[in-house]
């Protein structure tokens, strides 16, 4: 019989001992029985990932012969603050023990953390500042500083946008005259600012839409103050993802500016970037440790081993961890490394861990005969 | 005397939600044992269900070895079903058990020891052999159900026939899983050894199939 015993510390960064609580953890999901079934049939198995897609696995990766890997080295430095895209996250906090703020109790079929915190830094102590009008519910730019130049302008339109959200949206677009010579060039933009104090606030969301078979020749940027903090190559889009940028090194008041611009001629009115539903946001984050595996020791009748990571909070808000888990990377029949969610565990009461703590979680399996 | 093949085909049964057999309680990974003996027609003579208590120390290394992705250079040092040490490293065919009809390498295996298990067992007491002689079973392929879950617990099932045409009955005593551990070749582990108390008689001409389930309990 296999069971794991769950053991938090949280330590003051000096390392002194501020809570232990320790309970025998519950909830081994089927991606386990899922990857040993796998291993013992040696047969591909489909199975969930940790972004809810079904992956066949292969018994036999041939690159990177990754398998059952719960090892994992830290998460990324988190510092790089221009061009992020935060949807994106690299292998060493994808493997490995992770925390989360989800409540719900573990189910069998459980694929994920039920509210998983990043890896990262942010996190802010109070409740984000909006912006006004994030909609442009009102039909108009009220509360928004508008520029443009060239062939481009700024509308806030009601229909076209079939996601969107309540009435309205804002298009920052080529105007009809570019569809005359000269055309529209290289440079000419369309952008909508707003002040706003960004103290509390560690990211902006937002709904964008590349509008028209142009939509390639436009990118779209947000700044704040006078720099970039984001840009993407625009392309026709048939679906209308989320962004997300990370403005969590800013405190006080600024202006964010979105941004549409040129980076190529374009011949044709109503191309460009449509966006809606602009959110502030307080998310917060844990360092990531590497995640290690250690002290694998017997004594009739029991067996053992560790797993261990470190979670540092370099937020200045607390964080109340309510959920465990460990994720396995596989290799898909694609050759690409996935993680799948192979234990997840609640905690109740959560877990604070207040700003400049650590958090160590360690998982000991063990087996009696 | 040639081996006469074994002819019992595996029965995979779908589980329903909420009709998974479970002997766990919660936060426990381990499986549950089934056997089962039928005669030339089919019955079913005699039926058990238990917990499996054992998994042996083998089963934890290797489980150690692919959570770590272990390199060559850092290989972990078993021991193999025959005593020796192997410097075991990750590996696609770790844990592998799916040995084929006759493979007393790999998959479940059946003996008659009687001894209490300990953590540290690295073989089957005492092995039955494959074939029709006298104290012999036919080994059958190993087969599996494929991995399903109710609302408690998830599983999947691997499962062996064991044909007795020794001409005599045979108890079977002690059941074990043998699985592959990865040096640069496939080398063999055991990775469960479960004593049956009393044993389990399979009178001569009729078939034993051995369940292991393996689950987890949430």
């Amino acid at each position: 019989m296999l069971t794991a015993n769950l053991i938090l510390e949280r330590l003051n960064k000096e390392g002194k001992l501020l809570e232990r609580r320790e309970q025998p953890s519950r909830s081994f999901v089927l991606q386990l029985m899922d990857l040993l079934y796998l291993k013992h049939a040696q047969a591909d198995r489909a199975t969930r990932d940790i972004y809810n897609a079904l992956r066949t696995v292969d018994f036999n990766p041939n690159f990177g012969q990754i398998n059952l890997e719960v090892a994992s080295a830290p998460g990324h430095a988190g510092c790089a603050k221009v061009v992020t895209n935060v949807d994106r996250h690299l292998e060493g906090q994808d493997a490995g023990i992770q925390v989360g703020k989800g409540t719900s109790a573990p189910t069998p079929t459980d694929y994920r953390m039920a509210d998983r915190i990043n890896h990262g830094r942010s996190g802010a102590a109070g409740i984000p500042a909006s912006f006004a009008n994030p909609s442009f519910e009102t039909g108009d730019l009220t509360g928004w500083t508008s520029a443009t130049n060239g062939f481009m302008r700024v509308v806030v339109e009601s229909a076209g946008w079939g996601y969107k959200d309540g009435t309205y949206y804002c298009a920052l677009e080529s105007t009809p005259d570019a569809s005359v010579s000269p055309y529209g060039q290289a440079g000419h933009y369309a952008q909508v600012s707003q002040s706003i104090d960004l103290t509390n606030v560690t990211h902006i969301r937002f709904q964008l839409r590349g509008q028209g078979t142009w939509a390639s020749s436009f990118a779209f940027e947000v700044w704040v103050d006078g720099r970039p903090v984001y840009r993407i190559e625009l392309a026709d889009d048939t679906d209308y993802p989320s962004r997300m940028v990370d403005v969590s090194s800013f405190t006080g008041i600024h202006t964010v500016t979105f941004k549409c611009i040129a980076t190529a001629a374009f011949y044709a009115a109503d191309h460009g970037a449509w966006i809606d539903n602009i959110e502030t946001l307080n998310i917060v984050e844990l360092e990531y440790g590497g995640c290690e595996i250690v002290n694998l020791t017997f004594s009739d009748p029991n067996g053992q081993f560790t797993i261990r990571r470190y979670f540092t909070n370099s937020s200045s808000a607390s964080i109340t961890v309510n959920e465990v888990g460990i994720q396995a990377m596989e290799q898909d029949t694609g050759s690409s490394g996935r993680a799948f969610l192979i234990a997840r565990d609640v905690v109740s009461p959560g877990i604070a861990v207040g700003p400049g703590e650590i958090l160590r979680v360690t998982y000991v399996p063990q087996i009696t005969v | 005397m040639m081996d006469t093949q074994v002819k019992a085909k595996p029965e995979l049964e779908i589980v329903n939600e909420g009709q998974i057999p479970n002997l766990l309680v919660r936060g426990e990974v381990g499986a549950v044992l089934e056997l089962i003996v039928k005669d030339k027609n089919g019955r079913v003579t005699d039926h058990r269900i238990m917990k499996s208590k054992s998994f042996v120390r083998q089963f934890l290394e290797l489980l150690f070895v692919e959570f770590n992705k272990l390199p060559p250079k850092a290989a972990l040092i078993m021991k193999d079903t025959g005593g020796f040490p192997r410097y075991i490293r990750e590996g696609y065919r770790n844990f592998d058990c799916a040995g084929g009809v006759g493979d007393l390498a790999r998959g479940i295996m059946v003996g008659t020891g009687t001894t209490a298990p300990t953590i540290d067992d690295y073989q089957l007491e005492t092995r039955i052999a494959h074939g029709s002689g006298a104290g012999q079973l036919q080994y059958g392929g190993v087969t599996f159900g494929l991995p399903a879950s109710d609302p408690t617990t998830s599983q999947f099932t691997i499962t062996r026939d064991f044909a007795n045409a020794s001409g005599g009955d045979i108890t079977v005593n002690e059941i074990g899983l043998y699985v592959v551990g990865w040096d640069g070749d496939a080398r063999y582990f055991m990775a469960i050894r479960d004593v049956i108390g009393g044993g389990i008689a399979v009178p001569n001409g009729q078939t034993l199939t051995v369940n292991y389930r393996e689950q987890a309990v949430v």
